[in-house]
């Protein structure tokens, strides 16, 4: 009991002081989060969901088949996409835009001439990061449940004792990935000639 | 005595500071821009120059008074005023030749149109040869360089320039400065040029406006007389010196009121003695 009444004594004149100096943050965060929350409520709720967990819910409305993978990789992937999106074109240079005003520019014109171009780097960096998350959603919907596809047959080799077809596989899904990433790499390179000379 | 091309009444700019009292940028500022003229506004650093400019260009609307130009309020971004950046603010995702024919472009001139002027431009300001660079591929001079076609070939009627030197070496801008004089003297467009440094502004000018320490007023207006075409030699003249002189007695005082101002707030700036000698 004494100990008790010892630690609030020496608590006491602390505690006056914590609330005062987090007052501001917590204003902060208690308007700011609804806010946001009520600004994007899909990203919000559908953002921490990994594109696993939308595989019994796309078997259970589409069946197992390719709908249901194309559905997996869409409902895996278009948030990143969104927010990748969304984030690069906050990011643009105002000062940019203001010059492109200054030049006689008029919305769209900004739209097309400053915010797409400059938002465009972030946006492919979205899309590369897709490709790799869609890839691994396909071969995850495929190998959890489907009859066809490269994870299936991986799958199923397993099941027969396979070995060399279960490799032969998985070397399969390396060189995929490496093509993927040498196309992607390559859009990139002439989508955004500037970017060259910018990391030369 | 013709209207002025772009004016400023009575003008005042105050910016929120946190939950505090605002800060006052800009009070009682008023100026006439003379057509065809180039108007150096000098001044210490923080004591207003850039607010000023931006209020011409249209980025920021004033608290109190009025900004004109040929006697019409300026109230929203103004492409008569074309802005030239300290930070050359060039699109990177476009070529030299690309960035020269943005403000063409904006106003619906056609393609072959776009290449005659830009080429003009770009000849003009000595970049012949680096039409397909990407600004990213130049060096400092080259790119305001750049800025400078690029404000050109958009034909504004005012060019506004920020302390677009400030940021080259001392022999780019020396270059960089008879240049500017010698577009100024081939278009005669009217200019308005911020600088912190005199002999820049001695060098420029037609009239230097010399302002006052936070919150910025014009504290006089020169006329310079030095003969032109101004080169480096002009320095060395003694009306030079005569100027110079009279010159830094102004900025002088204003060092000290503003150093005298810190004092007593307790909280000493160093902003003001920035202004070069
Ligand atoms: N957007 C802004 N918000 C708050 N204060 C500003 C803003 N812009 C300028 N100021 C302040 O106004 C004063 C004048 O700034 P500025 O016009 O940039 O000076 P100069 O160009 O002469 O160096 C400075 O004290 C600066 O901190
Ligand atoms: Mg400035």
């Amino acid at each position: 009991m004494v100990t008790t009444g010892d630690t609030a004594s020496t608590t006491i004149p602390l505690a006056p002081d914590t609330p005062r100096r987090r007052r501001p943050l917590g204003i902060v965060m208690g308007v700011w989060w609804p806010a946001k929350a009520l600004v994007d409520p899909f990203v919000s709720l559908l953002r921490p969901l990994p594109s696993i967990t939308w595989i019994p819910l796309t078997i259970l409305w589409l069946g197992i088949g390719e709908p249901q993978k194309t559905a997996i990789v869409f409902l895996g992937s278009w948030i990143y996409i969104l927010i990748y999106t969304v984030e690069s074109t906050r990011r643009v240079d105002p000062l940019l835009i203001r010059a492109a005003r200054n030049l006689g520019a008029s919305d769209l014109a900004v739209m097309r001439e400053v915010i797409l171009p400059g938002a465009l780097p972030g946006i492919l960096t979205g899309l590369k990061v897709t490709l790799a998350i869609s890839w691994s959603c396909v071969l995850t919907a495929e190998m959890v449940a489907a009859q066809n596809g490269l994870g299936a047959l991986i799958w199923q080799a397993k099941d027969w004792g396979n070995l060399a077809l279960v490799l032969v596989g998985m070397v399969c899904i390396s060189i995929t990935v490496l093509i993927a990433d040498r196309l992607a790499n390559l859009a990139e390179r002439l989508l955004l000639p500037w970017e060259r000379h910018r990391r030369a | 005595m013709p209207e002025p091309i772009l004016s400023a009444r009575a003008v005042a700019k105050r910016f929120p500071v946190g939950r505090g009292p605002e800060l006052t940028a800009i009070e009682g500022f008023s100026l006439d821009v003379r057509e065809g003229e180039l108007l150096c506004l000098l001044g210490a650093s923080g004591c207003g120059k850039s607010t000023m400019l931006n209020l011409f260009a249209g980025f920021t609307q004033p608290s109190a008074g009025a900004v004109m130009l040929r006697g019409q309020p300026i109230t929203r971004i103004e492409p008569r005023c074309g802005m030239v950046f300290q930070s050359y603010a060039l699109f990177p995702w476009k070529t030299v030749q690309a960035n020269v024919e943005f403000g063409p472009k904006m106003r619906g001139v056609g393609r072959a149109e776009r290449r005659q002027i830009a080429a003009r431009y770009i000849d003009l300001v000595k970049l012949i040869g680096f039409e397909d660079h990407y600004p990213a591929e130049l060096s400092g001079g080259m790119q305001q360089r750049v800025t400078l076609a690029r404000i050109l070939a958009a034909d504004p009627e005012v060019l506004l320039m920020d302390e677009p030197f400030a940021a080259l070496d001392a022999m780019t801008r020396q270059v960089m400065q008879e240049e500017l004089l010698r577009l100024h003297a081939e278009s005669r467009k009217t200019i308005v040029f911020i600088t912190h440094s005199i002999d820049e502004a001695l060098i420029l000018a037609d009239r230097i406006v010399v302002m006052s320490a936070r919150p910025g007023r014009v504290k006089t207006v020169l006329d310079n007389n030095l003969p032109t075409p101004r080169r480096v030699a002009v320095q060395l003249l003694p009306e030079f010196a005569r100027l110079k002189a009279e010159i830094w007695a102004h900025v002088e005082e204003e060092v000290r009121r503003h150093d005298e101002a810190s004092r007593r707030r307790g909280s000493p700036t160093r902003e003001a003695s920035d202004v070069q000698a």
